[in-house]
Parts: structure tokens; C-alpha cells; sequence
């Protein structure tokens, strides 16, 4: 359910932002907007079906907390 | 471009500089120096005025808003490597505040509510106030200031009950000069959240008066910090203070006024709330043009997007709990942000003092030209 939600929302995000680059041409911001929404999707995937994932400050916090 | 006016620019930076100190500030100094918090703030002035005009110096010796100044001072390969670096310091403090502000709610006034919900709650006005433009975010962050900044901080007034002891902030002597300095260095921390006027305050309309709204800010975040630090301290002692997790929100909720004026806390949820919008906001606003910058995009509006869905993410990702928070609060964050907001611009102002050709006089930005 949340899933599908979270989708949703890309998709609403997508139909507000892309026909406008698209419309303009802007190759280039259109590909680094892909990117960071790709980076985006992933992040969440991480966080819904718990992916592997490096948390570089919990690490540092984990060997500081335990010396 | 979208102008701003100084009273503007001096609420920006007093809302980077304080609701994040508001919150933990007199904890991490509590566990830091015990009682001596306000001694590492008296120590902080001289750091942070050396920062502030450095910020100054980069900003009238610059033509373009930071991160794109770096590619002018320090040449466009190393200038693109360190603005991609800043793009992630600054999501860092947008998700750092968005953190705090989850733990503060759920640890406080609403356990048990879902983090999901409580995020989309702060995260999306923030959307909509970035997506309509600087502009929109801007005058809300000014009435936020105006309004939210005294209540805050008379609510920590009202705490100064019949318990409070002043010799609580005594004895001077008993301790260590190394955490002393490691106080300061986690006061300058905030103070170099300042950083942001890098990049607004080439927006403004009279960018050669900046100084004295920089100063004056800066001032007003050393009075706020002291009040901040002081306050728990003579009203629960330095033991008791480093053990609770909002030292501000447990004044608020045990403030009695003559038995008239109490259970008050929902003033400084408030604005806990609204603090932490224009936190938010701006460094998210700053981030967003970052990227617009460093890679040379159109408009920074159509990162808003895919950076919210990041933002509320890593703000689960990064942080488990309020334990590990404050762990990173002490000892992680104030490291990164110390060295990429305080010593690579003092770093920077020396490169551009060397640069400059001795005859010339300090530039004014394209702005003020």
C-alpha cells in the first residue's frame, strides 16, 4: 500500500517537472533530474524492502559508542 | 532575479543559525563542559566574528553566489569538485534538522505517531514554499523569525522559577581546557551555518551593507545561544540537563506562572515546528541551487522534486534513534561542518586576499556593481 503511494507520488512528480524540460529541450537537466530521481527511488527501495545499505555516520557513531 | 531586502536576509540567518541550537545545544554543552557552557559560548565570539568576516570578504571579492564562486577563485575542475561536495553538506543540515525535529516530536509530544507522516507534515509546506520561488520561501521564513523567535525565547524565560540557582553556573575552575575547546568548536558549528549568506546574499538589494546584518545576526545568535545554554543549567543543574533529551522542552512544560500561566509547551512546539521549516527550507533551497550551479541546469526548482523524496528518506536511513542522533550531534557533524562551513572559507578569503592584485581595491559583487 505504501508502495503504491510512494509510486504515486513519482508519478505526479514526473508529470510536473518532465513535459516542462521536454517542452524546453534541456537534455542536460533532464538527465541529472533522472538521476537524482533514480537515486531517490532507490534510497526509498532501500528503506521498503530493506536493501543493503552503508551508512557511513552510523558506523562512526557504532565504533565511537563502543571504543 | 528575485531581490531581497537586509531585514530578510538577517532573518534568514538568524533561523539557520538558532532552532537547531534551541533544541540540543544545551545537552551536547551539559555532556561537553558540564556547567562551563556558557564559557565555551564567550570563547566562541572571537572564532565567529573571524568566520563572519570571512564569509564578508568572500562575498564582496566574489561575482557569482556560492558554490559557483569557487569555480571563479579556485578554477573550474576543483571549483565543480568542491561545490558537488557542498551540494551533500548542505542536504546533510536540511535532513539533520528534519531528523531532530522527528526525534523531538516522537520522543516528546507525540510518541507513538508514525515518523512517515510527521515528515510529509514538515516536508511538504517546505515543497511548496521552494517550488513557488525564493521569494515565497523567503517571506515566510521573515514572519517565522519575527513571531516564533520571541516566543521561543520567552518561554525559556518563564523557566526561571523559584528553583533557579545562578551559582549552578559555578565553579569556574574543575576543568578540562580540551573540552572546553571542543565546546567552542561545537558552538562555532552552528554560528558557521552562516555560510548560506554565500549564496542569498548576492540576491540582496544593498549587498555592501550586509556586514552590519551579518554582525548583528551573529550577535543575536551569541545572546540566543547563551540564554539557550544558561537557562537549563541554573534551573536543573549540569547533571540533570545532560541527561534529558530537550532540556528546552522539559522548562516549557514545567513552567507555572502563579498558578496561572502553564502547560505552555504547545508555544514552543510551535515553534519547534515552524523553526525548523525555515532550517529546513533555506539549506534545502541552498541545496537545490547548489546543483543548479554546479551543473549548470536552468532552474533549481525542478530539483525540489526528486531532493524531497531523498530528504524524507535518509532522515529514516541516517538516523535509527535518538541515541545514535546525539552521538552524531557530538561528535560526527560538527567535524564536516567545521571544516567544509568554517575553515575552507577562512581557506578561501586567504586565497582570494593572495589572488588579488595589491593595487586593486576590494571588488563589489556583479549585484552591487
Amino acid at each position: 500500500m505504501f508502495t503504491a503511494l510512494f509510486f504515486m507520488m513519482v508519478v505526479f512528480l514526473l508529470a510536473l517537472d518532465v513535459p516542462g524540460l521536454l517542452r524546453q529541450g534541456l537534455k542536460k537537466d533532464l538527465v541529472i533530474y533522472a538521476l537524482f530521481m533514480l537515486l531517490a527511488i532507490y534510497l526509498s527501495m532501500v528503506q521498503f524492502y530493506h536493501w543493503p545499505f552503508f551508512n557511513p555516520f552510523l558506523e562512526l557513531a557504532a565504533k565511537i559508542q563502543t571504543p | 532575479m528575485t531581490r531581497l531586502t537586509n531585514i530578510q536576509l538577517f532573518c534568514i540567518l538568524v533561523i539557520t543559525m538558532v532552532p537547531t541550537p534551541y533544541q540540543v545545544l544545551a545537552k551536547l554543552l551539559a555532556v561537553t563542559v558540564a556547567q562551563h557552557g556558557w564559557l565555551a559560548i564567550l570563547g566562541s565570539i572571537l572564532p565567529g566574528f573571524i568566520l563572519v568576516w570571512a564569509y564578508y570578504y568572500i562575498l564582496v571579492n566574489s561575482s557569482r553566489p556560492f558554490p559557483g564562486l569557487l569555480e571563479e577563485h579556485c578554477g573550474t575542475v576543483t571549483g565543480k569538485i568542491l561545490g558537488f561536495i557542498y551540494i551533500w553538506v548542505f542536504y546533510l543540515v536540511a535532513v539533520k534538522s528534519l531528523v531532530i525535529f522527528a526525534n523531538f516530536f516522537l520522543s516528546n509530544v507525540l510518541p507513538g505517531m508514525p515518523i512517515s507522516i510527521l515528515l510529509i507534515f514538515i516536508i511538504l509546506p517546505a515543497f511548496y514554499a521552494l517550488r513557488k520561488g525564493l521569494e515565497a520561501s523567503v517571506r515566510t521564513v521573515e514572519l517565522i523569525t519575527i513571531t516564533g523567535y520571541p516566543l521561543a525565547m520567552l518561554l525559556l524565560f518563564f523557566g526561571l522559577g523559584p528553583e533557579t540557582d545562578w551559582s549552578r553556573l559555578l565553579p569556574l575552575g574543575g576543568f578540562a581546557v580540551a573540552d572546553l575547546f571542543y565546546g567552542i568548536l561545537l558552538v562555532s558549528t552552528y554560528s558557521s551555518f552562516m555560510i548560506v549568506v554565500l549564496t542569498l546574499g548576492p540576491f540582496c538589494h544593498q549587498p555592501g551593507n550586509l556586514w552590519k546584518w551579518m554582525f548583528s545576526a551573529y550577535g543575536l545568535f551569541l545572546l540566543s545561544t547563551l540564554v539557550i545554554a544558561a537557562i537549563p543549567i541554573v534551573t536543573y543543574g549540569s547533571a540533570l540537563t545532560s541527561v534529558q533529551t530537550f532540556p528546552a522542552f522539559n522548562i516549557a512544560r514545567s513552567t507555572n506562572i502563579a498558578g496561572f500561566i502553564h502547560n505552555i509547551e504547545i508555544i514552543l512546539v510551535s515553534a519547534v515546528i515552524t523553526g525548523v521549516f525555515g532550517v529546513l527550507a533555506i539549506f534545502w533551497f541552498v541545496t537545490c541551487y547548489s546543483i543548479q550551479q554546479v551543473f549548470g541546469l536552468q532552474d533549481y526548482r525542478i530539483m525540489v522534486g526528486p531532493t524531497a523524496i531523498m530528504a524524507g528518506i535518509l532522515a529514516v536511513l541516517l538516523v535509527p534513534n535518538i541515541h545514535f542522533m546525539y552521538i552524531m550531534l557530538e561528535r560526527i557533524f560538527p567535524w564536516i561542518f567545521i571544516t567544509l562551513f568554517g575553515l575552507l572559507p577562512l581557506l578561501l578569503a586567504l586565497v582570494i586576499r593572495l589572488k588579488r592584485p595589491k593595487d586593486l581595491q576590494p571588488g563589489m559583487m556583479a549585484g552591487n556593481n
